[in-house]
C-alpha cells in the first residue's frame, strides 16, 4: 500500500472512530444524571399533567396470554385517557428485574424499571437495599378505595409502609381432574400421600427455585411445624453451620448449631417429602421447572393434581380450552398460603409521574372489575366493595359464570383456611436444603 | 516522559524521510497500532468486562468463602458432566455433516447452498419450540402413538432435542467457511490428482482432502464446542432439567434476589470459561493427532468403491432433508398458532382460530421494528469493522493472527461473556440503551462477519485495483468503483449473516438491554416461562417469517448484483478508458 493510500485509509479509520464516538455519545445521552425527584409535595393534577407524553416501562411476568392481553388493554386505555405510552416488559422471572434494579442502584444509575409487579423476597430485597421510591400509596387518590384487610399492608411479614400498592390477592388453590367415582370427600395433606399411593405419578410440584414450588414447600413447613410462631421471626442464619457437621475447612466445628438449623434439618417436612417423592410423577426424578410447566402437564393429562395462586385459574383455563372441564378446585383443610401481590416504583425511576398514574389507574374500579372477571384474568380485587354503590358492586358479581363450573372455588371459600406468609428469611435455607437433598 | 511521548507521537504521524523500505515498515507499524486501537474500541465491553468480572468474583469469594462449599453441595458437577458428554456428541455429528456436505460441494453440487439458506432461514429457537411440541410427553409423537393404541411413550429426550437444535444452529455457520475451503485451488488440485492415482471420488475426498479441510476448520469446531457448553435460550424452551443445563442454572441463580446465589452463579460462570478453555485445547490437540493418523491411511479398493456409491446422490438428499425439516417446523408452529382448542390425545386440533396470531402481530410490531434496527446496526458495524481491519492488515503476515485473535472472542461462552459485558455497562452506567445493546451484539456479530468474509477478502485479486491506479485514479476511487462493487454480493451475504446472528442474541439483549430494549427472541423466551403453546407458536411463526423475509430480500439483491456487477465494472472501465483516451487526444 502506498503512502497516498494510507492517508485515505487513515481518514476512513478516523471516520469509523467518529462513528463509534457518536455511538458512545448516544450511549451517554441515555445516561441521565441520577436525580431523585421529590413529587410528594405536588398535587395529583400536577402529577397527571406532568405525566402526559411520558413513557412508562411496566415490568411484569409475561408468561400468560390472559395477563398479557389485560396489560395490552391497560396500555390502550392509558394512551386514550392520559396520553401516556405504556411499554410492557415481559419477564420470565421477577427476580431478573429486581437484580437489575439492585445493580443499577449500586452503580447509581437511573432504573430501567418504572413500575414492577412484585411481592415476597423480591420486595424485601428492594426494601433492604433502599431501592424503592418511597411512600407511593399516599400519593394516589384511589388509595381510599383499597380494602383495610391487613394482608394488603404487609408483604411476607414486612410492613409495606406505602412503598408498594396492593394490586390483587391470592391463595394457593389446588385443583384435580378425578372422575366422580374417584372424588375425594375430604382433602388434607395426608390425603395427598394416600391418594398418590392409590394413583401413583399423578401429582408433582415445581422446584423451589420457582415461586409456586417454594410456596408449596412453605405451606408444608407451616402445616407440619409444631412451633408455628418460630416461622414468623427471622431465621438466624449461620451459613457455616448448614452442613452435616463434617470438617470441610470452611466451618468452625466449635460453632453451636442454631436452633432454627436443627429444626430445619430435622423437620418432619423432609420425612413427608421422602415419602411423597417416590409417588410423584416420574417418581420424583423430574420436577416442573416452573408453575406454568406444571399447569401444562396438568392440561395434557400427565398429572391430575395441580395448584395455583389464582382461585379462578381453573375457570380461566377451562374457558381457553386448556383444562379438562371436570376440573374441581379446593383448599386443603389445614389451609394454604395466602398473600397479596403489589405494584411498586423503584427509586431511580425515569418517569415516576407516569408510573403513579398507571398504578392509580390499575386500582380504579374499571381496571379492577376487568381484572377480577375470569373471562379476562380472574384475579380477586383489592377494593373495599362497600365503598361503592350497589350498581358498581354488581359489576364484580361473576356468580353466573362461577356457578356454571365446578372448577370454581365457591366465593365463600375464598379467603378461608388461609395461612399467612411467614418471615421470608426462611426461604433461602429452605431452597438450599431442598437442593441439597433432591436436586439432580 | 512528556518529551518521549511527543517523540513517539511525532514518529507515528510525521512523514517518513528515509528509504522506501523504512517507509513501508513505518506504514505497517502504523497499521498495527490502528488495528489494535480499532479492535480495542470495538471490543472494549468484552475486554474490560472480563477484568471486572474476575475482580468482582475473586473479591466476593474472598469475602464469603462459604459460597464455594454451597457450590459443591449444589450438585453442579452433574450439570458439568452433562456438558462434557454433550460436547463430543454434537461435535461428532457436526463433523459427519461437514464430511457429507463437503463431499457434495467438492463434487460441484451448487444446490447445497439451498440447504444452507434453509438452515439460515430457520431460527434455532423455532427449531427448539417445534421439537418441544413434537417430543414432549403430550407432543405430536405421543398423540400419534396414542392414535395407534401404542402406550408407554415416555419423553426422556431433552438431551437429543438440545443436541439437534444445537446442530441446526451451528451447521450453517460451518458451511460457508467449508465452501471457501473447498473452492481453494490447491484442495481442488489435490482432489483431482488423487483421482488420477486411482482413487474414486469418495475415497479421494475421504482420505486425501477431508483431513486437510477438517484441520483448517478446527477453530470453527472449537466455536461449535464452546457454544454447546452453555446455551441458555434453547435450554429454557426445551426445559432441560435432569440435570439442569449449566447456562439456565447460572441465569436463574443470577436473577434470584439473594447475593450468595448470585456469587454462586459467578463461580459457575468462571468454571464454564475454564471448561471451554480445556475443551478448546483438547480439540486442538486431538484433531492434530487425528489428522496425522487419517492422512497416513492407505487407500483400499473396497473403500474406493463404497464411497463412490454411497454418496452419489447426497446433494439432492441433503437438500430434501433440510427443506422438509424446515417445512415440518413451520407446519408444527402454524398448527399450534391456529389451534384454539387441542386436547390430548387428539392428533388434530378440535377448534381453529387465528385470533392469537393476529393479537401477537399487533403487540409485536414495535418489537419487530426494534429487532431489525438493532440487527442492521450491529451487522453494519460488524461488516465495516471487518473491512477496515482487513484492509489495514492487507499483505501482512499478521493478517491470519489478527483473524484468529478476533475469532477467539467466539471461544468465550455466551453466558460468561454476557455477565462480563453487563458488568462493564453497569460500571460505565450505559446499560439499558439501544447503543449499548448494539455494542454488545457487535462482540459476537463482528467475529462471525469476519469468518464469513475472511476467505473472500484473502482471495481478492488486488490487481483490479492496481489497474485503476494505472489509469490515474486514486485509492478511494478504486475502493468505491472496483473493490466494493466486486465484493458487494459477499459483503451483503456477510451483512445478512450478521443480522441473523444479531436476531439470535438472547443473553446479551436481556442482560444489557435491561428490559427496555426488546427483541423478538427476548419476547419468545419470556413467553416460554408461561408455557402457553399457542402464544409461543405464534411468536415463533412471526420470527421465522421475519428471517425468511430478510433472507429472501437479501438473496434477491445479491442475485441482482451478481448479474449487474460484471456489467457495471465493464461500463466503469470503458468509461475510464474513454476519458483517458480523450485526454490523450487533447
Amino acid at each position: 500500500m502506498c503512502t497516498v493510500q494510507l492517508k485515505k485509509m487513515k481518514l476512513m479509520v478516523f471516520f469509523l472512530y467518529a462513528c463509534l464516538g457518536l455511538m458512545y455519545v448516544n450511549c451517554t445521552k441515555q445516561v441521565m444524571v441520577l436525580e431523585y425527584q421529590d413529587i410528594s409535595t405536588r398535587t395529583w393534577e400536577t402529577i397527571v399533567e406532568e405525566a402526559r407524553g411520558q413513557e412508562v416501562f411496566f415490568n411484569a411476568w409475561g408468561g400468560s396470554s390472559t395477563i398479557n392481553s389485560y396489560i395490552e388493554w391497560v396500555k390502550a386505555r392509558l394512551a386514550d385517557v392520559y396520553q401516556i405510552k405504556l411499554v410492557f416488559v415481559p419477564l420470565d422471572t421477577t427476580g431478573s428485574a429486581v437484580t437489575r434494579i439492585l445493580q443499577e442502584r449500586a452503580s447509581e444509575s437511573p432504573s430501567s424499571v418504572d413500575v414492577l409487579w412484585v411481592n415476597g423476597q423480591n420486595f424485601r430485597s428492594l426494601a433492604e437495599n433502599d431501592a424503592l421510591f418511597g411512600d407511593i400509596l399516599n400519593l394516589i387518590p384511589n388509595k381510599d378505595n383499597i380494602s383495610a384487610n391487613p394482608l394488603l399492608y404487609q408483604d411476607f411479614t414486612l410492613p409495606t409502609m406505602g412503598r408498594e400498592v396492593p394490586w390483587g390477592t391470592a391463595q394457593l388453590t389446588f385443583f384435580h381432574s378425578y372422575g366422580d367415582q374417584e372424588k375425594i370427600a375430604v382433602f388434607d395433606f395426608s390425603t395427598l400421600i394416600l391418594n398418590s399411593q392409590i394413583f401413583p405419578g399423578t401429582f408433582t410440584y415445581p422446584t423451589p427455585l420457582d415461586f409456586h414450588g417454594l410456596s408449596f414447600l412453605k405451606t408444608l413447613l407451616y402445616v407440619l411445624s409444631s412451633d408455628k410462631d418460630l416461622l414468623f421471626s427471622p431465621y438466624q442464619v449461620h451459613m457455616d453451620t448448614m452442613t452435616d457437621g463434617s470438617d470441610d475447612g470452611f466451618s468452625d466445628s466449635s460453632d453451636v448449631l442454631p436452633i432454627e438449623n436443627e429444626l430445619l434439618k430435622a423437620h418432619p417436612l423432609w420425612k413427608y417429602l421422602d415419602t411423597l417423592h417416590p409417588l410423584l410423577y416420574q417418581k420424583g426424578e423430574v420436577f416442573p421447572i416452573n408453575h406454568a410447566e406444571m399447569l401444562e402437564w396438568y392440561s395434557d393429562g400427565l398429572i391430575r393434581y395441580a395448584f395455583s395462586f389464582n382461585p379462578y385459574e381453573a375457570i380461566n383455563k377451562i374457558l381457553d380450552g386448556s383444562f379438562p372441564k371436570t376440573t374441581t378446585s379446593f383448599v386443603p383443610q389445614e389451609g394454604t398460603l395466602a398473600n397479596a401481590h403489589f405494584l411498586t416504583i423503584p427509586k431511580g425511576s425515569r418517569s415516576p409521574q407516569a408510573a403513579l398514574v398507571l398504578i392509580n389507574f390499575l386500582l380504579s374500579l374499571e381496571a379492577q372489575v376487568r381484572k377480577a372477571d375470569p373471562k379476562f384474568w380472574g384475579d380477586p380485587t383489592v377494593l373495599e366493595l362497600s365503598r361503592f354503590s350497589v350498581e358498581q358492586q354488581s359489576q364484580f358479581a361473576f356468580d353466573d359464570m362461577v356457578s356454571q363450573y365446578p372448577a370454581a372455588l365457591p366465593p365463600p371459600e375464598i379467603g378461608v383456611n388461609t395461612i399467612p406468609e411467614f418471615h421470608s428469611s426462611w426461604e433461602l435455607p429452605l431452597i438450599e436444603e431442598w437442593q441439597r437433598r433432591y436436586a439432580r | 516522559m512528556a518529551a518521549t511521548l511527543r517523540a513517539l507521537i511525532a514518529r507515528f504521524f510525521n512523514k517518513h524521510s528515509g528509504s522506501r523500505s523504512i517507509a513501508n515498515t513505518r506504514i505497517k507499524e502504523r497499521n498495527y497500532v490502528l488495528v489494535a486501537l480499532l479492535s480495542c474500541v470495538l471490543f472494549l465491553p468484552s475486554i474490560c468486562g472480563i477484568c471486572i468480572f474476575f475482580v468482582r468474583t475473586i473479591v466476593g469469594v474472598a469475602k464469603t468463602p462459604e459460597v464455594l462449599r454451597d457450590f459443591v453441595a449444589g450438585n453442579w458437577w452433574k450439570s458439568f458432566l452433562d456438558v462434557t458428554i454433550r460436547v463430543p456428541v454434537v461435535l461428532v455429528v457436526v463433523i459427519m455433516m461437514i464430511f457429507v456436505l463437503g463431499f457434495v460441494l467438492i463434487k460441484g453440487h451448487r444446490t447445497v447452498s439451498i440447504s444452507q439458506m434453509v438452515l439460515m432461514v430457520t431460527p434455532h429457537i423455532c427449531v427448539a419450540v417445534a421439537l418441544s411440541f413434537l417430543l414432549f410427553p403430550t407432543g405430536l409423537i405421543a398423540r400419534v402413538l396414542q392414535a395407534f393404541s401404542v402406550s408407554g411413550y415416555e419423553y426422556r429426550g431433552t438431551r437429543i432435542a438440545l443436541g439437534l437444535t444445537l446442530i441446526c444452529k451451528m451447521v450453517p455457520f460451518v458451511i460457508l467457511p467449508l465452501l471457501h475451503q473447498i473452492r481453494d485451488k490447491t484442495i481442488l488440485r489435490e482432489y483431482q490428482f488423487a483421482q488420477t492415482l486411482g482413487h474414486s471420488e469418495g475415497s479421494a475426498w475421504a482420505i486425501v482432502v477431508f483431513p486437510q479441510v477438517l484441520y483448517k476448520l478446527i477453530p470453527l469446531l472449537c466455536v461449535v464446542a464452546v457454544y454447546t457448553i452453555s446455551p441458555v435460550d434453547i435450554s429454557f424452551i426445551l426445559g432441560s432439567r435432569d440435570p439442569a443445563a449449566v447456562g439456565v442454572r447460572i441465569q436463574q441463580l443470577y436473577f434470584l434476589p439473594f447475593a450468595q446465589l448470585r456469587l454462586q452463579a459467578r463461580v459457575a460462570a468462571a468454571i464454564v470459561i475454564l471448561l471451554s478453555l480445556g475443551i478448546v485445547i483438547g480439540i486442538w490437540k486431538l484433531t492434530g493427532a487425528l489428522n496425522t493418523g487419517i492422512t497416513g491411511l492407505s487407500s483400499r479398493g473396497a473403500i474406493r468403491t463404497v464411497w463412490g456409491k454411497c454418496f452419489g446422490a447426497t446433494g439432492h438428499v441433503t437438500n430434501m432433508f433440510f427443506v422438509l425439516a424446515m417445512l415440518a417446523v413451520m407446519v408444527i408452529l402454524c398448527m399450534w398458532a391456529y389451534a384454539r382448542r387441542w386436547e390430548y390425545p387428539s392428533v388434530f386440533p378440535q377448534e381453529w382460530d387465528a385470533g392469537i396470531l393476529m393479537s401477537s402481530w399487533k403487540t409485536l410490531v414495535p418489537v419487530i421494528e426494534q429487532s431489525i434496527v438493532i440487527a442492521a446496526w450491529s451487522a453494519a458495524i460488524g461488516v465495516c469493522g471487518v473491512l477496515f481491519i482487513h484492509e489495514l492488515m492487507r499483505g501482512s503476515y499478521m493478517t491470519k493472527n489478527v483473524f484468529f485473535v478476533i475469532l477467539s472472542l467466539l471461544l468465550i461462552p455466551d453466558i460468561f461473556k454476557t455477565i462480563c459485558i453487563n458488568d462493564f455497562f453497569l460500571l460505565t452506567r450505559r446499560h439499558g440503551s439501544m447503543s449499548a445493546v448494539i455494542w454488545a451484539h457487535v462482540q459476537t456479530v463482528l467475529p462471525y462477519c469476519y469468518v464469513m468474509l475472511y476467505g473472500t477478502l484473502t482471495r481478492f485479486n488486488y490487481r483490479y485495483m492496481h489497474s485503476v491506479y494505472l489509469l490515474g485514479k486514486n485509492y478511494m476511487h478504486a475502493v468505491i468503483r472496483v473493490y466494493i462493487p466486486l465484493l458487494l454480493p459477499e459483503i451483503m451475504l456477510a451483512f445478512l449473516f450478521g443480522m441473523l446472528v444479531s436476531l439470535g442474541q438472547y443473553t446479551s439483549t436481556i442482560f444489557v438491554g435491561g428490559g427496555r430494549i426488546q427483541t423478538l427472541l427476548v419476547w419468545l423466551v419470556s413467553l416460554s416461562s408461561g408455557r402457553d403453546r399457542r402464544l409461543l407458536a405464534s411468536t415463533g411463526v412471526l420470527l421465522m417469517l421475519l428471517q425468511l423475509a430478510l433472507v429472501l430480500c437479501f438473496l434477491a439483491c445479491i442475485f441482482y448484483l451478481r448479474r449487474s456487477t460484471l456489467l457495471q465494472s465493464l461500463k466503469t472501465s470503458s468509461r475510464v478508458y474513454k476519458t483517458r483516451r480523450q485526454e490523450g487526444i487533447r
